[in-house]
């Protein structure tokens, strides 16, 4: 280093002001710490983000089986001569005396079903 | 307050004057380098970790915030007639009062770089390899900016 270089070296240069440490500072407190709070507790955000989508994805399944079984529970009545009733007793009979109007809503019935005409193999 | 805030406030204790003074190279005004100074800091604080070389990452930061500074506030800056230094009141010894003034004024016949580089080099303690760095210029460059600008310098002062 040559002496002018050192002379230079002797003049005092200006200093930043008192404020400025506490406002860089302050800062950290304003944003940086909020941050990085975030990013500390990333794998928590991403457990309850997880834990949020599993709920949802359940209750959607949910509804769905509900709205499906409700779907199943409703009879499909489909009245032709050949078909009988399955009662919740699992019997069979023949429904073709009775009025059609008293076979719906009765809470017996499961289900319709056909029976076959018995053929020479059977 | 987290390790890397803690860290932060060990390097602003540590470089805040230089980094300060070589933002006031930049801007010529206070106000102006004193935003670069906490611009850069926040940028700090948004980082994961402390990258390699921090030292030149931060002084290259407030460089960077600083020529934004003046892009910014172009037409309303009002340039610190002390420069980079104590204002003269402030300095008790009167040789020096007065020879800053010289320097002050040689200082402002200098190149931008060469300007800085000089102020990077006997004012912040950085080496040329740091300063290249922070300029992202060759080595060579940054030591022929330095040379020229001390050589102009000296011709200055050395005027009666």
């Amino acid at each position: 280093m040559n002496n002018l270089e050192r002379q230079l070296q002797k003049i005092p240069t200006a200093k930043p002001s008192g404020n400025l440490k506490r406002l860089i500072f302050d800062c950290v407190y304003r944003t940086g710490d909020s941050q990085s709070m975030f990013r500390r507790h990333i794998p928590l955000w991403w457990a309850a983000a997880l834990a949020c989508f599993i709920g949802l994805a359940g209750y959607i399944a949910a509804t769905l089986h509900r709205a499906s079984a409700d779907q199943k529970s409703v009879p499909v009545v489909q009245i032709v001569p050949e078909k009988h009733i399955v009662t919740s007793d699992f019997s069979l009979f023949d429904y073709s005396d009775m009025p059609s109007d008293s076979l719906i809503g009765d809470g017996e019935l499961v289900a319709w079903v056909q029976v076959s005409e018995p053929t020479e193999e059977n | 307050m987290s390790a890397l805030n803690r860290q932060l406030e060990i390097i602003y204790d540590q470089y805040g004057q230089q980094l300060f003074t070589c933002a006031l190279a930049v801007t010529r005004n206070r106000e102006n380098a004193e935003d670069a100074v906490h611009e850069a800091f926040c940028k700090c604080f948004r980082l994961k970790s402390i990258p390699q070389n921090f030292k030149a990452y931060l002084f290259r930061s407030v460089r960077n915030a600083a020529v934004d500074q003046i892009r910014k506030r172009r037409h309303e800056v009002v340039v610190s007639e002390d420069f980079i230094f104590e204002s003269s009141e402030t300095i008790d010894d009167k040789d020096i009062g007065h020879f800053k003034q010289k320097v002050t004024e040689a200082l402002k016949l200098l190149s931008d770089f060469e300007r800085e580089t000089i102020v990077q080099h006997l004012y912040a303690d950085l080496t040329f390899r740091e300063i290249a760095e922070i300029m992202d210029r060759p080595l060579g460059t940054v030591t022929s900016w330095y040379r020229r600008g001390l050589t102009k310098l000296k011709r200055h002062l050395e005027k009666p």
